[in-house]
């Protein structure tokens, strides 16, 4: 394969290469600026590039015609709809968490131009994530977001605890990566190829391959190392002292985004790729489906009922976070179930899917209200997050204890706040698979959730029923006061009208389905056809990107007609 | 004869491993002594690359690891001048049976999977396609011109990872947030000519 | 359908206006800013209420809506909006709810008076108004069930509102948990509804409207729904298993427990039931159910009203009972019945906790009815509001709670539509009534009757309660200030004319309230009941009968027997009290009989099942879980890294071995 790469290529990731300037030019900010000076304007350099970041990225959700995907430099990486709605996501997180963490950063004292260069460089990798298809790709993408957020969660010098989360969290994510690592390398030994699409295929072609055990070790090992990341039980034991030790804005940015790029990931990777015979369980077929079913059970409980006895609310958060993670696994093994190669099926699976794309942005803002609270909570290197701390502030700090109060209510999953709203969804439409044994799992979610009522309540009777024993130093910020009017709003939004992000989620979730292939693509076939939409921009030097579908795959944009059409 | 250097690497490789973990000799100097078998590993592992024709491997593996991450590692070892005591904790707990059990399984699965045709067939598969071309299979030519062109993308964002790692490097390694990158004892100095001799009780909280 | 200019919306939307006026800014505003501001936005519903209500009689109309405020979501062809329909059954709803709602505003006026929560009292009295008015009117399933978390939340809110002490707020979680397993049920039943729905090929979607309509095209899991529904059903109106949190609820402002806890939010279970009635009416099982269930609650709380001496507790346990009396109205098929006695049942509830409150106030927030007595003379308004609220509930003839009682038992002695006999059903209610008459008479003697027991000197009863001495100067008992007796005579009132809504059809033609209903029960035509007026006139006879000897019976046991019965009261009911009093000794034995052991039994009732199985398996079983888990937390999250990459590599370990090797 020849070097094939042009404007239009570069123009497919255009978000990600603004990130990444505007991170450099932070990092080259932060040398130019005098000692002791503040830093806040180099946390403005960062927004602006996030905000511009999300206006080029914008620009390509409109571009983006339906469900239609456009593969970028030969095919490694993928601009689609699905890679564009979580670029949003990670837009979105990136720019609260620069506007959250400039006065925690002075209050901490830590104010450094590098912090921000290093949550532009984790968002780079985040969205790369999102548009990948190449494990390669995947794995750099994934090691350049790891490397960052290890920084980050060390970045306040006076926290002891912060040096000794960010030391566990390296070792055991570079334990993890490495286990990674060698589930692609297994899995690029059976298929000769680290291209998804292309994996797919030789998958396609030879089902006892895809059922064999070469295939099933490297996607274990692939899972895990994605699991780590995403905190799935039993994998998820660095959680709570990593969510501890950070920072709170990069808590918060841990919770929502790393979390979101994770399973942006799971649903690429295995629903989309692995997607070959997965309801099979056992020795007849792949089966994978019935692996994440035990994991999302486990990480339900796991989550749940460890997050009961915590008094801590960050560790409370990171327990939480576990436990959403497990929700959102019921929807990847619901959205699952059918191939994604069989039309007729198709549209059952995409609910799901399209569930967890909405729920991911509503538990992102969801987490950012709590910590644009919980932010405040501390001075110069230690934080003060314990239940006890949050006594009586209810009523003493009323727009912070409505900030968490709203939050906890949203993550709880209580109405008319988003995060019902997305529970709501999510277990509807994993209910709507009409699979018994989803069922069950639903079930089990909807006790979970209500376990998950104790640990979530405990903190407003902390907050409004309990009077404060000792003073805490809980300063205000005009920037965490704006993240957390922007999140409040949103969350009531989400749940009040949230047809307008299920739209989105939906189309997302759509442009996933070309990655079909027709069942008689023989194993030898590693050189994908060069699709029409990729030739036709080869050949035009126009610097807008063409992204319109040309009139021979408008059928793509119907929802359910996608037989023998090879498009990747 | 390739067989024999084979398993003579390979036992050698697997020798010196062990003797990462267990270093032969107990005391302050025992981590010098893993550090050196990891070079000697690491040169196994390189011979035994070389023997599969991955010559560019070999070459990296020596010039990377048993060269630069190794030196840093003995660096680092003699500046933090541990102490017997801190080196002797040798207890014998639960999570340390656990490991060794771990490992002998994970030993004797590995084993078990290499011996599974399941396994053999498609990768000999693999093999036979791609060691078509003996004469440029595995040279540095050929890796050369498939980092800039198929994997070029991943050739590029390996850079940034590497900027990214190293603005990493510099936050970690800076002292004090209000100064620029110095070593800490010229901080030190300057701060004392700032504040006169006073200033005793800052060294603890940098 | 009629749609309508009134402004349907700003009926739900005022209350939650004042909420949000009353919560943000009230705590600097002085209390009487705050009370205006709280009962104009409970009063201002109240006048749209009539209005709607006044319309739907002129146009004849089965309902009024509005074009919907907005989409709620839409995905695909399922789609949610938010969107206000006031029908028949609505309205009746409606003015109950609002109406009854201002009354016990303008009583919280005083009776909060000087609680440093004011402001957040009635910010939560408009929320819960808003989350009830959502609940009544919200035109589908989801909206309905918005308005019933949000209720649960005020509900829960209120309980613990005094949370400085810790049992209030212990209350408050109780009540919100058992709740949860209901909403659980009624989430359970949205989802099977939208099963059903795709099963059946039909569009899904929750709007009453569609669901009344295509009801019968799914009626192969019309059981299943059902009797998920009632689990929620059971638990937001205290039914068995689910009642218990509702005694404890009384720890709330005896408003909120005259508001929520007896007049409108616990009778949302039956609401639903009703508004659901379609499918109800398909499945002779789930009504099987919901009667049998409502009738051994019926029997079962009011056995516990004997056993206790606070007298919230006892207006709670008689709360629990009738509710089960008005499933078992819905349960057999008499929606209609069922619905009234929630009417006249809000009236004489709410009339008597307030009457109760009004005695506590006055009495410095002393509940023991053990402690009080003769305060006919002192309290003389609360003293009669009282009386006749006890005469209604323990269903003398004529008073609103006979008709609507009587309506209720002889349509379970007639209905052939459940798997059991109705004369079971009768039985039991029979009994339940009994016991209902006794205690309420009891509760009454203690409390109005004989001498003052209470404060420093007076008369300790065996049980003595001397730690609670110091009540200062209780000679002064008087009665409450008028606003607080305003509403209690507008209640009695109400709970002895409201009888005549509903008459039954041996007096009036028409039964004006049933007649009103029965265009949202038209499903429930098909249903069967005997028809036989001399049979339900004898079985009438029968139950007032043993009503009121059981009524005569407590009589004579708290007021005859006790010694300090002053004589002018003995003389006052001369006849009567001669008469009971000739019966003492039989009384006496028949006490040890039939009493004791029932006594004996309603402790062993609270004992086991309340404290073992409830405190015990769910609340400690809960602390336990909590316990449990901690210590497994602990061992795994040690903090220690070279533990953590072992577990993750167990864990790895543990998915090869399931699923790669076997």
């Amino acid at each position: 394969m020849n070097i094939a790469f042009n404007v239009s290529d570069l123009l497919g990731i255009l978000p990600v290469l603004i990130v990444i300037a505007f991170a450099a030019l932070c990092a080259l900010a932060e040398v130019f600026a005098k000692p002791g000076q503040s830093r806040g304007f180099v946390g403005t350099l960062g927004l602006i590039g996030a905000l511009i970041a999300f206006a080029a990225n914008a620009w390509q959700w409109h571009g983006l015609d339906g469900a239609y995907s456009v593969p970028l430099f030969g095919g490694g990486l993928v601009m689609d709809a699905f890679s564009t709605y979580f670029n949003f996501l990670f837009l979105a997180g990136t720019a609260l968490t620069l506007v959250l963490s400039t006065k925690y950063l002075k209050e901490h004292g830590s104010d450094l131009g590098e912090f921000h260069a290093l949550v532009l460089f984790a968002a780079a990798g985040m969205m790369l994530m999102a548009q990948s298809r190449d494990l390669i790709i995947l794995f750099i993408a994934l090691e350049l977001m790891s490397v960052s957020i290890y920084v980050l969660v060390a970045f306040v010098r006076k926290s002891r605890r912060g040096a000794e989360a960010a030391l566990k969290y390296f070792l055991i994510g570079a334990f993890a990566s490495a286990i990674l690592l060698y589930g692609i390398a297994l899995l690029y030994g059976a298929t000769n190829s680290v291209e998804l699409t292309t994996i797919r295929r030789a998958l396609d072609a030879d089902p006892s391959l895809a059922n064999g055990l070469l295939v099933r070790l490297g996607m274990v090992l692939v899972l895990v190392g994605i699991g780590f990341k995403v905190a799935l039980a039993p994998f998820h034991l660095w959680t709570p002292d990593v969510y501890d030790g950070a920072p709170s804005p990069v808590t918060g940015f841990m919770a929502s985004c790393v979390k979101a790029a994770g399973f942006a990931v799971l649903i690429r990777v295995f629903t989309v790729t692995f997607g070959y015979d997965a309801m099979e369980f056992g020795a007849g077929g792949n089966g994978w489906v019935g692996v994440l079913y035990l994991l999302a059970i486990v990480t339900m409980f796991a989550g749940n009922l460890a997050a009961l006895p915590q008094s801590n609310v960050k560790r409370i958060l990171a327990y939480s976070s576990i436990a959403h993670a497990g929700y959102l696994l019921v929807g990847v093994v619901a959205g699952s179930f059918g191939n994604l190669t069989i039309d007729t099926e198709a549209a059952a699976t995409l609910g799901p899917n399209g569930a967890i794309l909405f729920y991911l942005m509503v538990y992102a803002f969801s987490t950012f209200l709590v910590f644009s609270a919980l932010s405040l909570f501390g001075k110069d290197g230690e934080e003060h997050t314990h239940l006890s701390d949050l006594a009586g502030m209810g009523f003493r700090r009323p727009f912070v204890g409505l900030a968490l109060a709203v939050g906890m209510l949203s993550l709880a999953g209580m109405p008319p706040l988003g995060g019902f709203f997305g529970k709501f969804y999510l277990f509807r439409e994993a209910m709507l698979s009409g699979r018994p044994e989803v069922t069950i799992l639903v079930l089990v979610a909807i006790v979970n959730s209500m376990i998950g009522l104790y640990y979530y309540l405990r903190v407003l009777v902390f907050l409004y029923m309990k009077e404060p024993t000792r003073e805490v130093p809980v300063y205000s910020s005009r920037g965490a006061t704006t993240v957390g009017l922007i999140s409040l709003a949103l969350v009531f939004l989400l749940g009040l009208f949230p047809g307008g992000l299920l739209t989105m989620a939906q189309r997302g979730i759509g442009s996933l389905r070309p990655v079909v292939t027709t069942p008689t693509a023989s194993l030898t076939a590693t050189e994908p056809q060069t699709p029409p939409a990729a030739s036709r921009q080869a050949g035009s030097r126009a610097p807008r990107l063409e992204l319109k579908a040309p009139p021979a795959q408008l059928k793509l944009a119907t929802p359910i007609n996608l037989k023998a059409t090879t498009t990747h | 004869m390739e067989a024999f250097f084979f398993y003579l690497f390979a036992s050698l490789a697997v020798a010196t491993a062990l003797a990462v973990v267990f270093p032969p000799m107990r005391g302050a100097r025992a981590p010098i002594h893993s550090a050196i078998a990891l070079v000697a590993c690491f040169f196994c592992v390189a011979a035994t690359y070389a023997m599969l024709q991955a010559h560019l491997l070999a070459v990296l593996q020596v010039l990377v690891y048993a060269g630069a991450i190794m030196v840093l590692f003995i660096f680092v070892i003699m500046l933090l001048n541990l102490q017997t005591d801190e080196t002797a904790r040798t207890e014998v707990g639960f999570v340390k049976v656990l490991s060794g059990l771990l490992v002998l399984a994970t030993t004797a699965g590995v084993i078990g999977f290499l011996r599974n045709d399941d396994v053999l067939l498609p990768i000999s598969k693999q093999l036979v396609a791609q060691v078509a071309h003996p004469e440029t299979y595995g040279s540095i030519e050929e890796i050369g011109k498939l980092m800039l062109s198929e994997y070029l993308f991943a050739f590029e964002l390996t850079s940034i990872l590497l900027l990214a790692s190293i603005v990493g490097a510099v936050v970690i390694a800076k002292r004090d947030p209000r100064s620029t990158f110095m070593p800490e004892a010229l901080k030190q100095q300057l701060y004392r000519e700032r504040h006169g001799k006073s200033a005793s009780g800052r060294k603890g909280g940098a | 359908m009629e749609t309508t200019d009134i402004p349907l919306h700003l009926i739900v939307l005022i209350p939650l206006l004042g909420a949000a006026v009353n919560g943000l800014f009230g705590r600097r505003w002085s209390e009487h800013l705050i009370a205006g501001i709280g009962c104009a936005a409970a009063f201002l519903p109240f006048l749209l209420s009539v209005e709607a209500f006044m319309a739907l009689r002129e146009t004849g109309a089965e309902a009024l809506r509005q074009p919907a405020l907005f989409t709620w979501f839409a995905s695909g062809s399922f789609k949610v909006e938010v969107g206000f329909t006031v029908d028949h059954l609505t309205s009746v709803f409606l003015l109950n709810v609002t109406g009854i709602g201002f009354l016990i505003h303008l009583y919280s006026v005083v009776y909060m008076q000087g609680d440093a929560g004011y402001f957040k009292f009635f910010a939560y009295l408009n929320l819960f108004l808003f989350s009830m008015l959502m609940l009544v009117m919200g035109e589908n399933l989801l909206l309905m069930f918005v308005g019933w978390e949000g209720v649960g939340l005020c509900s829960y809110l209120l309980i613990g509102f005094w949370h400085h002490d810790n049992a209030n707020a212990d209350a408050g979680k109780k009540a919100f948990i058992t709740n949860r397993i209901g909403d659980f049920g009624f989430l359970l039943g949205i989802f099977f509804i939208m099963y059903a729905q795709s099963e059946a090929g039909l569009p899904i979607s929750l709007s009453f409207e569609a669901l009344a309509a295509d009801a019968t095209r799914f009626s192969g899991y019309a059981t299943v729904i059902g009797l998920c529904l009632f689990v929620g059903a059971a638990g937001k109106s205290a039914q068995m298993p689910l009642y218990v949190w509702l005694p404890d609820a009384m720890a709330g402002p005896t408003p909120v427990s005259a508001l929520i806890h007896a007049a409108t939010m616990v009778t949302a279970g039956i609401y639903m039931v009703a508004r659901m009635n379609f499918i109800y009416v398909q499945s002779p099982e789930a009504m099987t159910v919901v009667a049998c269930v409502g009738a051994f609650t019926a029997l079962y709380a009011a056995t516990m009203g004997f056993a206790q001496t606070d007298i919230k507790k006892v207006l709670a346990y008689s709360t629990v009972s009738q509710l089960g009396f008005m499933f078992v109205g819905v349960g057999v098929g008499a929606f209609g019945a069922g619905l009234f006695h929630v009417i006249t049942h809000a009236f004489f509830k709410a009339c008597l906790f307030l009457g109760s409150g009004s005695v506590i106030y006055a009495l410095h927030h002393e509940q023991d009815i053990r402690r009080m007595g003769g305060l006919w003379k002192k309290m003389p308004i609360t003293a009669w509001t009282f009386l006749l609220s006890t005469l209604a509930i323990a269903g003398f003839p004529l008073m609103s709670g006979f008709f609507s009682k009587d309506e209720i038992m002889w349509k379970a002695f007639a209905t052939q539509n459940l798997l059991v006999p109705g004369w079971v059903l009768w039985l039991v209610l029979v009994l339940g009534a009994m016991c209902t008459a006794f205690y309420m008479v009891r509760v009454f003697c203690l409390t109005f009757l004989g001498t003052y027991r209470g404060g420093a000197g007076g008369h300790h009863d065996a049980h003595g309660h001397d730690d609670h001495g110091a009540h200062g100067a209780h000679g002064d008992i008087h009665e409450s200030p008028a606003l607080m007796t305003l509403p209690l005579i507008v209640l009695a009132a109400l709970a002895v004319f409201g009888g005549l809504l509903g008459l039954p059809h041996w007096i009036s033609h028409t039964n004006l309230f049933e007649h009103w209903l029965e265009p949202v029960f038209v499903a429930a035509k098909g249903l069967k009941f005997l028809d036989n007026t001399s049979l339900e006139l004898g079985l009438m006879g029968v139950s007032v009968g043993l009503c009121s000897l059981s009524a005569l019976l407590a009589y004579a046991m708290y007021n005859g027997t006790l010694q300090q019965t002053p004589a002018r009261l003995a003389a006052q009911f001369q006849p009567v009290y001669t008469l009971i009093y000739n019966k003492y000794y039989f009384d006496e034995v028949l006490s040890f009989l039939v009493v004791r052991p029932t006594k004996g039994l309603a402790r062993f009732c609270y004992r086991v099942v309340d404290d073992g199985l409830i405190d015990g398996l769910l609340v400690n079983g809960t602390a336990a879980v909590v316990n449990l888990s901690g210590r497994l937390t602990r061992l795994v999250t040690t903090g220690d890294v070279q533990r953590y990459a072992t577990l993750l590599f167990v864990g790895l370990w543990a998915l090869v071995a399931f699923w790669v090797a076997g």
